[in-house]
């Protein structure tokens, strides 16, 4: 831990070092340019003085010309200077001596390749200009007529509408390419910051779900997008990067406005950069004022003036007497508390108010420049785009997120060790002077150092012994008491490092953090005396809010669950933040020891605490009572535990973290509602013998790592001993794709409403009731699931993982999915569309056999032989069940377009209306109408299911039941000439025109695996019987399947061809059809393997070949289609030809037709063409 | 040993026996009443041949002219067609000449063609000559066989000499499934029987 820890810092370090060396590259290059001029001129003076100085001492002395070695060290072709200079020299020195001329003339080539020199420099200068700003160094932001950020909606319609014009897009463009950023996130999130306020940023979403505009279908995502292209970070970033932290921020933009959802009171926008990240201040520098303050859109500009200006604002601030603003800070500071205090609590009660102020003074004993006014204002830390209704928010927004400051505040040890009232006014004593003293320096002390263990042991005696003798502090427990002491619950904040490391030597008189009114942000605070200027602290200290108290309250076990799982290790910050302001925090190394605190009276838990520990002692999953108390080390499994939450071990996933830590802040808001809730809940017993003195106790919620404490319904896992380590992910899938489930897939979900719901909280005592409830049956069916089959098991946790977009499979299986709900109907037909389903599904299925992404693999759990089913299983499962609805829809949609539709619903009452034998069934028996109602009925049923397997099972099951009437009336067995005539009389009487769909849908998506055996055999009659009646009409006038019947069955071949090898797109793409047409003999169609862009000459040569042409230079290609024939010239490529006629809206018949070039008068009727159909 | 599953298509005039001979193949004798399968549309029979197990998946098609367009639907991908005709109806016959013509040009590549002369036993009033069926076989380098699906005469013969014809597996590639061997390997039960 202590390793990792150091590591840790030292990777943050370097981070915020890439970051800054990132944002001032341009600046610094520039400067780097500058100081070279500079000292080039510099010489040139020099060089210069030493001339007109030898020229002196030339006259003085008269000195011999000589030759100067330095002057002479550059490999300058002297001699081609020679000539001019020697003219000039003569023409100005005429009357000089012919040794001074000499000298003269030297000194002069040498100055003149001085000037050369520095010209070179010029350009080169130039040139790495050019290259640092990008082409458009020369054009000014000023020429850019749009005011950034939009404010409006009206503004991003005239943005729009100024964007039509290219050169206002390269405008733009250059504009926004300046904006830098770290890593492409974050530069994403500038140039958004930049460009859109919070306010519009709130009216827009990515597809324009709901009631909100499309962001994805502006001008200005594509600027945005070839901005991000120009930045140095931005260079490799993918479009869907790109979206991906578009989304987030425009899901999150409404929160952003004022740190309170969509609660939208008007506040002035008055922004303040707040603490202003220092190096060498003691403790805190908290830089505000109006002089410095920055509008997101302007701190995304990095222009030299900025950063300077922000440099020397830092510099003055660690300067300045502090003592004024403080005060200040202060009062604003107990205003807030107070207010925020009547908001929660309907009791206030004066000592907390006190209490707090006392701790608000500690944590904010250096600010400065605190404005003096109480209006409301935002707050916001420089470079962050969260801003903050009030100092208290951003500082508890400050104590879980990163967002901003590379970690999280914490409670200087010193406060949150303090064990009784006496230590805290000791504290309180020494005032700002606190940071300065001994108590604050012990723990820097053992920040720095990597033994941070013994420190904090030492610590934590000293503590306590200073609280020997006084009475506890009655407002800060150990987190047992408050877990058993319910009270009219206050909000507040755990930090659960904090309590682990104090708890762990001394479980149960060690203090939680929680204090005063519950609002109780850890804040760690350290007298830095960090050399580097920057120091650094874990991130670990994540704070976990208590989202519903009587919602966990209730739940006891469910807490000591969260609480007895240790934090993972936590991957360094994987973000840099430069430039951004931060709050110094010493570095506190945690020791990652047991949660022995957790061992709790079991008496004290609450009711359903022990209900459930009873229950889940009945179990048989053998897991004693007690252990549910006990800690239970439950290994971290993050990335199945909640769709919506990407694997927090990897440092991909920091994002997101972001984004949910602000879903967290958001919801603080909300919490007050269930405060408010809680407040007139009674109290437990456990807790009226406490002695209460002021203070409200709080109901938390801790969780030990941010990740967790990102939705509440995280922190409701499994005891782990009840549920071997599978069982209690699979449980969390229901309540997960509840709540979440569809939040990943579409962000519109959660743009629509606030990520935590607030219905869910509206009506806290009937909520809890059914969340107790929702927790047993949960126990139960994860005694159900512990016995589940490895194979529903590995097909569960395929369809989570797909779920979880923080893996490769998640997130491709999600962003596909996001596609096709989109662009369903983009596709040219249903079969393409089934297609590339079916594509896609194999190509999943072969990337989780290949990949080792699958934990445990798959192979551990399904013998070999199986592995492909469960796959295909979990394919559909994933894939196909929420796609079904979009697909059939697209897939009528596509019938009722080319009219196929219609003509199908005729051809069936038509063929409805004849009798078996006109059918062709001879001799057997036909079902009667109520076996055909039976039939229909069980067809209505398959189409309900989204697997193609079971869909065919359920035609088999129709074909056996077709089998048994036709066998029971005769006592002989049918052979395919009896059973297709009467499938297809069948299929005609059930008169169901949407079978036709459903039959496609699973011929196209069943496994390729399958459709030799004989689901594929009756597959292919339903379809070859479908196929009969869609052409009923034609069928009984021709005798011929239409030529696009014929088509599709050629498709369909090729597709089964195609399936022998990977697929891919260009499968389908490389066949084409050709007709040969003869004047004697009509036309012959083959279809040719034609490479996509194989010439047309080369397509002549196959055909000659294939079509055994005897004179093959006097035929040609043709397109025919129905107004003209067009010989195709021997360079086009036949293959684009056919793909572009594919890609007209309409696409109209066409053919290509090998004949005589000379075979002018084609007048062969459209019928025979049609389709190259071969004469039978 | 290796299961492969080798998808055999029954093509023919109606009324020829196609089933019959696939039911005598696959069940040993007419009318069995319990069926591994639904139907008599499609049989299953595994046998082996060498040192591999050949499980015959065997595609019934309807005769009739008017499902003649649904064929290709049936054919493609198989491993094997027999063609069957009736020695007593020299129309049949003629269909099997054209059923080989549409194999040559749209049938999968290496297809094995078997040619099965049905209704042996009545050959008191034969119109097929042996001869030239054998020749027309010949001719198309197809396996010839005359059979009788009721008296059980040649049947077993007829899916053995196909089973020799198979190439091994090492190198082949007429089933799509054996390229897939590596990855997985179909179960050899048809598990979507009711």
């Amino acid at each position: 831990m202590e390793g990792s820890n150091g590591s840790s810092s030292k990777w943050a370090m370097e981070r915020r070092m890439e970051g800054l060396v990132n944002k001032h590259m341009a600046d610094m290059a520039l400067e780097t340019l500058q100081q070279r001029l500079s000292a080039v001129s510099q010489e040139m003076n020099h060089l210069s003085a030493e001339i007109s100085r030898r020229e002196d001492s030339k006259r003085v002395q008269d000195f011999p010309r000589r030759t100067e070695p330095h002057f002479l060290v550059g490999s300058f072709p002297e001699s081609s200077n020679e000539e001019p200079v020697d003219e000039k020299k003569l023409m100005a020195n005429t009357s000089s001596s012919s040794a001074e001329t000499a000298s003269q003339r030297k000194i002069i080539s040498l100055l003149l390749e001085i000037k050369e020199e520095q010209q070179r420099q010029w350009a080169v200068l130039k040139d790495l200009q050019v290259m640092i700003q990008g082409h458009m160094c020369e054009e000014d932001v000023e020429t850019l007529e749009i005011d950034l950020p939009l404010q409006t909606m009206e503004q991003l319609d005239e943005t729009e509408r100024y964007l039509e014009n290219d050169g206002a897009q390269k405008r733009m463009v250059s504009h926004l390419s300046r904006m830098g950023g770290a890593t492409v996130d974050d530069a994403v999130r500038r140039l958004m910051q930049a460009v859109l306020s919070f306010s519009v940023g709130s009216e827009l979403n990515w597809v324009g779900r709901g009631q909100k505009r499309s962001f994805r279908n502006t001008r200005l995502q594509g600027v945005l997008f070839r901005a991000l292209k120009k930045t140095p970070v931005g260079k490799e970033a993918t479009h869907h990067q790109f979206a991906d932290v578009v989304k987030k921020w425009l899901r999150f933009a409404p929160f952003r406005q004022g740190g309170s959802g969509r609660r939208q009171h008007y506040k002035p926008p008055v922004e303040f950069m707040c603490p202003n990240y220092n190096t060498d201040t003691e403790g805190w520098s908290c830089v505000l004022g109006p002089d410095i303050a920055e509008s997101p859109g302007s701190s995304t500009q990095p222009n030299r003036q900025n950063a300077s200006m922000a440099a020397d604002a830092s510099v003055k601030s660690c300067q300045m007497d502090r003592s004024g603003s403080f005060f200040k800070l202060i009062n604003s500071f107990s205003t807030e508390i107070s207010e925020l205090k009547q908001e929660m609590v309907q009791t206030a009660r004066e000592p907390d108010t006190k209490l707090l102020q006392g701790l608000a003074g500690e944590c904010s004993s250096d600010c400065e420049g605190l404005p003096s006014d109480r209006e409301p204002v935002h707050l916001l830390l420089e470079g962050s785009g969260i801003s903050f209704a009030d100092l208290f928010r951003l500082v508890a927004f400050c104590c879980i997120s990163r967002d901003v400051l590379p970690f999280t505040l914490k409670l200087p040890e010193a406060i949150s060790a303090a064990k009784t009232t006496t230590d805290l006014e000791e504290v309180a004593k020494l005032g700002i002077e606190f940071w300065h003293s001994k108590l604050c320096q012990t723990e820097t002390s053992s920040v720095l150092d990597g033994s941070a263990v013994q420190q904090r042991v030492k610590q934590a005696e000293r503590s306590t012994s200073l609280g020997d003798n006084s009475t506890p502090i009655p407002h800060t427990r150990t987190p047992s008491q408050l877990e058993c002491s319910q009270s009219n619950g206050a909000l507040c904040f755990i930090n659960p490092l904090f309590l682990q490391t104090h708890l762990s030597e001394r479980a149960s008189t060690k203090t939680a953090t929680s204090s005063a009114s519950g609002e109780n942000c850890a804040l760690s605070h350290s007298s830095s005396s960090s050399t580097q200027g920057r120091s650094h602290v874990r991130p670990e200290s994540v704070l976990r809010r208590a989202i519903s108290t009587d919602y966990t309250r209730n739940k006891g076990f469910n807490r000591e669950e969260s609480l007895s799982r240790s934090p993972p290790p936590r991957p360094p910050p994987p973000r840099t933040i430069s430039r951004r302001s931060a709050i110094i925090i010493k570095q506190k190394s945690m020791p990652e020891t047991g949660v022995s605190w957790i061992k709790m009276p079991q008496e004290k838990t609450s009711l359903l605490g022990r209900l459930s520990t009873s229950f889940s002692s009945i179990s048989p999953s053998s897991s004693p009572p007690k252990k549910i108390s006990s800690p239970i080390p439950m290994p971290s499994r993050r990335g199945k535990r909640a769709p919506s939450i990407p694997d927090v071990d990897g440092q991909l996933c920091h994002l997101a973290l972001e984004d949910q830590i602000i879903e967290q802040a958001v919801s603080q808001s909300l919490a007050k509602q269930a405060l408010r809730n809680a407040a007139t809940d009674s109290r437990s017993p456990a807790e009226e013998g406490s002695p209460v003195g002021q203070e409200r106790l709080s109901d938390i919620s801790i969780s030990t790592s941010s990740s967790d404490s990102l939705d509440y319904s995280n922190s409701f896992t499994l005891p782990a001993a009840a549920s071997p380590s599978r069982a209690d992910s699979s449980l969390e899938e229901e309540e997960e794709e509840e709540d979440f489930g569809v939040g990943v897939e579409s962000d519109q979900e959660l743009s629509m409403e606030p990520p935590f719901k607030p219905k869910k909280r509206h009506n806290a005592g009937t909520f809890v009731l059914q969340r107790a409830l929702k927790g047993h049956l949960r126990k139960v069916s994860g005694v159900f699931n512990s016995l589940m089959t490895p194979e529903k098991r590995a097909v569960k946790r395929i369809v989570e993982q797909s779920q979880n977009k923080g893996t490769y499979f998640g997130s491709l299986v999600q962003d596909y999915m996001s596609y096709m709900q989109e662009n369903c109907s983009c596709h040219e037909s249903g079969f393409e569309l089934l297609q590339t389903v079916r594509q896609f599904m194999t190509q999943m299925k072969s990337y989780l056999l290949q990949s080792s992404e699958l934990n445990p693999p798959i192979e551990s759990l399904i013998p070999e032989d199986q592995i492909d089913q469960v796959l295909e299983k979990a394919m559909h499962k994933c894939i196909l069940k929420p796609l079904k609805p979009v697909v059939e829809a697209a897939l009528y949609s596509f019938q009722v377009r080319t009219g196929v539709w219609q003509q199908l619903k005729e051809n069936l009452s038509l063929a409805k209306a004849k009798q078996p034998q006109e059918m062709g069934v001879d001799g057997a028996m036909p079902p009667d109408p109520v076996a055909i109602e039976k039939i229909r009925h069980k067809f209505h049923n398959m189409s309900k299911l989204y697997s193609p397997e079971k869909k065919v099972s359920l035609l088999l099951r129709v074909c056996k039941l077709i089998y048994t009437i036709m066998e029971d009336n005769s006592g002989r067995m049918y052979g395919a000439d009896d059973f297709l005539p009467m499938l297809t009389y069948v299929l005609a009487q059930c008169d169901m025109p949407e079978l036709d769909t459903e039959i496609q849908y699973m011929m196209e998506l069943l496994d390729p695996s399958l459709l030799h055996g004989e689901g594929g055999y009756y597959l292919t009659s339903a379809y070859g019987a479908m196929s009969l009646i869609k052409n009923f009409q034609e069928e009984q006038a021709a005798r011929v399947l239409s030529s696009e019947t014929r088509n599709t069955l050629h498709q369909w071949h090729r597709r089964r061809t195609a399936q022998r090898s990977i697929p891919s797109v260009d499968d389908f793409q490389n066949y084409l059809r050709v007709a040969l047409q003869e004047p004697d003999s009509g036309c012959t169609a083959k279809t040719l393997q034609v490479r996509p862009y194989a010439t047309t000459e080369e397509v002549c040569q196959l055909c000659a070949e294939k079509f055994k042409v005897q004179d093959p230079d006097k035929h040609a290609l043709f397109l025919l289609t129905e107004e003209s024939t067009q010989q195709l010239a021997p360079d086009t490529h036949p293959q684009k030809i056919k793909a572009e006629l594919h890609s007209r809206p309409q696409i109209l018949p066409f053919y290509f037709v090998y004949r005589r070039i000379q075979n002018l008068n084609l007048t062969a009727p459209s019928d025979e063409l049609n389709g190259n159909s071969v004469p039978v | 040993m290796a299961i492969r599953e080798l998808k055999v298509c029954l093509l023919g005039d109606t009324g020829v026996g196609k089933s019959s001979i696939v039911c005598r193949f696959v069940q040993d004798h007419f009318d069995h009443n319990i069926s591994p399968t639904i139907g008599a549309s499609f049989l299953t029979k595994t046998v082996p041949c060498g040192n591999e197990l050949h499980k015959f998946l065997i595609w019934d098609t309807a005769g009739q002219e008017r499902f003649h367009s649904l064929a290709p639907m049936y054919y493609r991908g198989s491993a094997a067609a027999v063609i069957v005709y009736d020695i007593t109806k020299l129309d049949s016959f003629q269909t099997l000449k054209k059923w080989v013509k549409e194999l040559k040009e749209h049938g999968p590549e290496d297809i094995v063609v078997a040619i099965a002369g049905n209704k042996n036993d009545l050959g008191d009033i034969r119109e097929v000559p042996t001869k030239d069926a054998k020749e027309f076989a010949e001719s198309i380098a197809a396996i010839f066989i005359e059979t009788s699906a009721r008296n059980a005469v040649n049947v077993e013969e007829l899916f053995q000499s196909i089973s020799r014809q198979i190439p091994p597996l090492e190198n082949t590639d007429v089933d799509s499934n054996e390229s897939f061997k590596i990855t997985r390997q179909p179960p050899p039960s048809a598990r979507r029987c009711c």
